[in-house]
């Protein structure tokens, strides 16, 4: 293996720990920060779980002013996390001279990194912190999961190689994968939260980010599929070959469709809706790892 | 300046309610004797939003069933015997089920009748929820309804009010103003001069139709692909003779040279034909064609699929003459991998013979490197008539028929193509995507304003109402919009900060505060 690979192989445990500390990190900041003031988060804690029928939310306040300190903290190490994972991808890009799609311990800090970002930008735009409890374990199981795998450096199947469509395909999973373990989360903690006394979150701004992250989610693996159809046609001389992996990715994107039209044609929300987003998750996950057990075509990815 | 926000679910647009559907007779009215009730009832069943959102959902089960259910290669189903060796090897797997399974199509799900069903009723949902809400975004577009009542500024799901000193119709002109400022389209309400409509991206509706007409596309192409398309491996022996194409055409191909790189643990790296088209003759075109780049000629494309080893025979007949002259492509391998077999029938004495060779780079298969085995049999049976092993050039002498075993040759797999729906797949997936852009970037955003006169006091109050869905950033629009004419009147308007709802001076917002 080169040097530079060698080193690298440091950079996964570092950012496993970080994730970690900046997940223990959230976890005291959400369980000792006193009921939200009323003009952040109103009067949902614990409220009815039906989110029809809830106060209005105001926007909360720009700046978080509990646990202040600690808070700079949780998010530098999330964002040192997203910081290692990076430079271990570049690092491993420059040195196969190829995206992280080679094999499935490449694809699976792929994963790591789309999750960390999505994360990330949801924190920072709206301000959700508890949504890590419930992003950050995935992350971090992730990591731990590529760690095992064998990081080996191996030449591309000709079908793989130097392939612009190939890269933008699997760029478009790793944005859709990161967003819908977003929209997972808001809806792990919308079924969990009132029923954990010390979590104080606003189960109606759960049950919008989970939205709007699946509405992010579905046109990105709209595109994921459509180039992966795109470069089979090339590739494979097929569009579509019902391979059991595109297969699986057909479901997950008609998981999605379906969440959007229960919600916007049928108007559902709160529990029934977080549990479609659940399920999405779930497919997701059965396409991403379903090659070990289905092995079609794909079986390098 | 007081911002109210309801989330009920009943809020229609003003004067939209006659246009939404289930304005029709309910189930329980007396069916209408008209002819046309029956397609409207047909209609009515199609462009029902239960049943998109049902057939969406079964059709991601049974996609489901098809990645998880062993799935029968091309044309298993379709030769009998084929369907029922298929079905005992997976027996094993299935056990009892195995006959259900079978039965309901599942080990050829996507050819199935089911599968075919939920995708027509999901095209003819698409195609109902589509020409059934065409008109309403028409409408919208074209004649947005500039005049709500009283009442709706008072329930409307978004509602802010702004008491302002100057006069009302001083009011009204600087809110218009500054909503073309901002880019919105202005209407003005014919029946009340103090009164206005205003709303950005009104064409955004569109993109929904844009999404749903091209999904139509797509599977448009996927039936025209099935039911048009050509798509057969041919294996060319390379520096051999030129092969038809077929299939209406005039075309020939003809692989002059292949290579193969390898890794030093023999992984291929990369493998190339250099292919040549002919036309009546003519060469038409010729290219490198490897796994990314195939080569396209009068809608046919030629893609590198497989690469093997055929054996090069000629046979002569009693006559003297060539009655077989071909390179037999080696497709078979036998169970221990240490050759390669290829088959050829020859009509005339009714034979069918096997070329074995060695596989390339094996040395115990007991065939002598370079040479071929030829084995005979009578066609439909499985004993074998002669065995012979030969070297290039030896004739092996079987009655009036004299089998001689030329050479061993490359041949490479190419794929010959012609997918009439591709075309449409692209075309299809250009239109998702732009539909699905158009829909979550431009989203239809509309804003009701009356300002009505304050009292004898002077001054004016300023009524902003929305009534649009709760997703998609409506919410946080509609705030920041309030919050920017709240800058506007600035100086005049009161009070500034957001009312606590118990202080607010508004007798619309007090009916509807929130239980
Ligand atoms: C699988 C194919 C389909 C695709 C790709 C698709 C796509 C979409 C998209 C992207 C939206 C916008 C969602 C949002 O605003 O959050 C939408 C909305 C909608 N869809 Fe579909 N859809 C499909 C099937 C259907 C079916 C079968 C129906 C029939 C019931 C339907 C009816 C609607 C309606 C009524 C809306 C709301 C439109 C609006 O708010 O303006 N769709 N669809």
């Amino acid at each position: 293996m080169p040097d530079p690979l060698r080193l690298a192989e440091f950079i996964l445990p570092a950012a496993l720990i970080v994730t970690v500390i900046a997940l223990i990190a959230d976890i005291v900041i959400l369980s000792t920060r006193r009921a939200p003031a009323r003009t952040r988060e109103q009067a949902l804690v614990g409220g009815p779980a039906d989110a029809a029928s809830p106060a209005p939310a105001p926007r909360p306040a720009k700046k978080s002013g509990q646990s202040g300190g600690l808070a700079a903290y949780a998010t530098g190490f999330t964002a040192i996390a997203f910081l290692l994972i990076t430079v271990y991808l570049g690092v491993r890009m420059i040195v196969t001279g190829h995206g992280p799609f080679a094999n499935q311990h490449e694809f699976a800090v792929s994963f790591v990194w789309g999750i960390l970002l999505a994360y990330l930008f949801v924190e920072w735009k709206l301000k959700l912190r508890a949504l890590s409890v419930a992003v950050l374990p995935v992350a971090a199981c992730l990591t731990l999961y590529a760690m095992r795998l064998d990081a080996g450096v191996e030449p591309l199947v000709p079908a793989l190689q130097n392939n612009l469509l190939l890269t933008l395909h699997v760029g478009f999973a790793i944005l859709a994968y990161g967003a819908a373990c977003v929209s997972f989360g808001a809806a792990v903690l919308y079924l969990v939260a009132p029923k954990l006394r010390r979590l104080k979150v606003n189960l109606e701004r759960l049950d919008e980010v989970g939205y709007k992250a699946a509405v992010v989610t579905f046109p990105l693996l709209t595109i994921m599929i459509l180039l992966g159809a795109l470069w089979a046609d090339t590739a494979w001389g097929s569009y579509w070959s019902w391979d059991p992996k595109e297969t699986a990715a057909l479901v997950t994107w008609l998981i999605y469709g379906a969440f959007l039209h229960a919600r916007v044609v049928r108007g559902w929300r709160g529990r029934k809706s977080a549990w479609l987003l659940i399920i999405g998750f779930a497919a997701i996950l059965f396409a991403y790892f379903g090659n070990n057990f289905f092995g079609g075509l794909h079986s390098y990815a | 300046m007081t911002v109210d926000i309801r989330d009920s679910q009943d809020e229609a647009a003003p004067g939209l309610a006659a246009a939404e559907p289930g304005a029709g007779p309910g189930p329980d009215e007396e069916p209408d004797a008209a002819p046309g009730e029956f397609f409207r009832r047909i209609y009515q069943f199609f462009y029902s939003k239960t049943l998109g959102v049902v057939t969406i959902l079964a059709l991601a089960v049974y996609v489901l069933l098809g990645a998880l259910l062993v799935q029968a290669g091309a044309g298993v189903y379709g030769d009998a015997a084929a369907e029922a060796s298929f079905v005992e090897s997976v027996r094993a797997k299935y056990g009892g089920l195995t006959g259900v399974l079978n039965a309901l199509g599942l080990f050829h799900i996507f050819s199935s009748v089911g599968f075919l069903v939920v995708i027509g009723v999901l095209a003819l949902s698409i195609l109902a929820c589509t020409t059934h809400r065409l008109p309403l975004l028409w409408d919208r577009f074209r004649h947005p309804k500039t005049h709500p009542t009283d009442e709706f500024f008072g329930r409307a799901r978004y509602r802010a009010e702004l008491s302002v000193t100057d006069s009302p119709d001083v009011a009204a002109t600087a809110v218009a103003d500054h909503l073309k400022r901002l880019r919105y389209r202005v209407l003005a309400d014919p029946d009340d001069p103090r009164s206005l409509y205003a709303d950005k991206f009104a064409w955004g509706g569109f993109g929904t139709v844009a999404a749903h007409v091209s999904f139509l596309i797509i599977i448009a192409a996927f039936a025209l692909s099935a039911l048009a398309g050509v798509a057969e491996v041919t294996n060319l022996p390379v520096g051999g003779a030129p092969v038809a194409v077929g299939h209406g055409t005039d075309l020939q191909v003809q692989a002059t040279t292949f290579q193969a790189t390898y890794d030093d643990d023999g992984r291929p790296l990369d493998y190339v034909s250099h292919l040549v088209v002919t036309e009546n003759g003519a060469v038409v075109k010729e290219q490198d064609v490897r796994v990314n780049e195939p080569l396209s000629y009068g809608g046919f494309k030629f893609h590198q699929n497989s690469y093997g080893l055929a054996a090069d025979v000629q046979v002569t007949g009693p006559d003297g003459s060539v009655v077989f002259d071909q390179s037999v492509p080696l497709e078979y391998q036998t169970s221990d991998g240490t050759a390669v077999a290829g088959i050829f029938t020859l009509a005339g004495p009714g034979l069918e013979v096997q070329v074995i060779l060695p596989a390339s780079g094996s040395t115990d298969s007991g065939i002598a490197a370079g040479d071929a085995v030829f084995q005979l049999y009578k066609t439909g049976s499985s004993e074998v008539l002669d065995m012979a092993e030969v070297a290039p050039g030896e004739v092996l002498d079987e009655g009036d028929y004299d089998l001689t075993f030329l050479r061993e040759r490359q041949v490479t797999g190419i794929l010959v193509r012609h997918d009439p729906g591709a075309p449409w797949m692209i075309v299809g997936s250009i239109l998702l995507v732009a539909g699905m852009t158009v829909t979550f970037a431009c989203r239809h955003r509309r804003y009701w304003v009356r300002v009505a006169g304050a009292g004898p006091a002077g001054g004016a109050v300023l009524r902003l109402a929305s009534s649009d869905k709760e997703d998609g950033g409506f919410r946080q629009a509609f705030e920041d919009l309030a919050a920017d004419l709240g800058r506007v009147f600035a100086p005049t308007a009161e009070p500034a900060e957001p009312a606590e709802p118990a202080t607010e001076p508004a007798p619309a917002s007090k009916e509807t505060t929130h239980a």
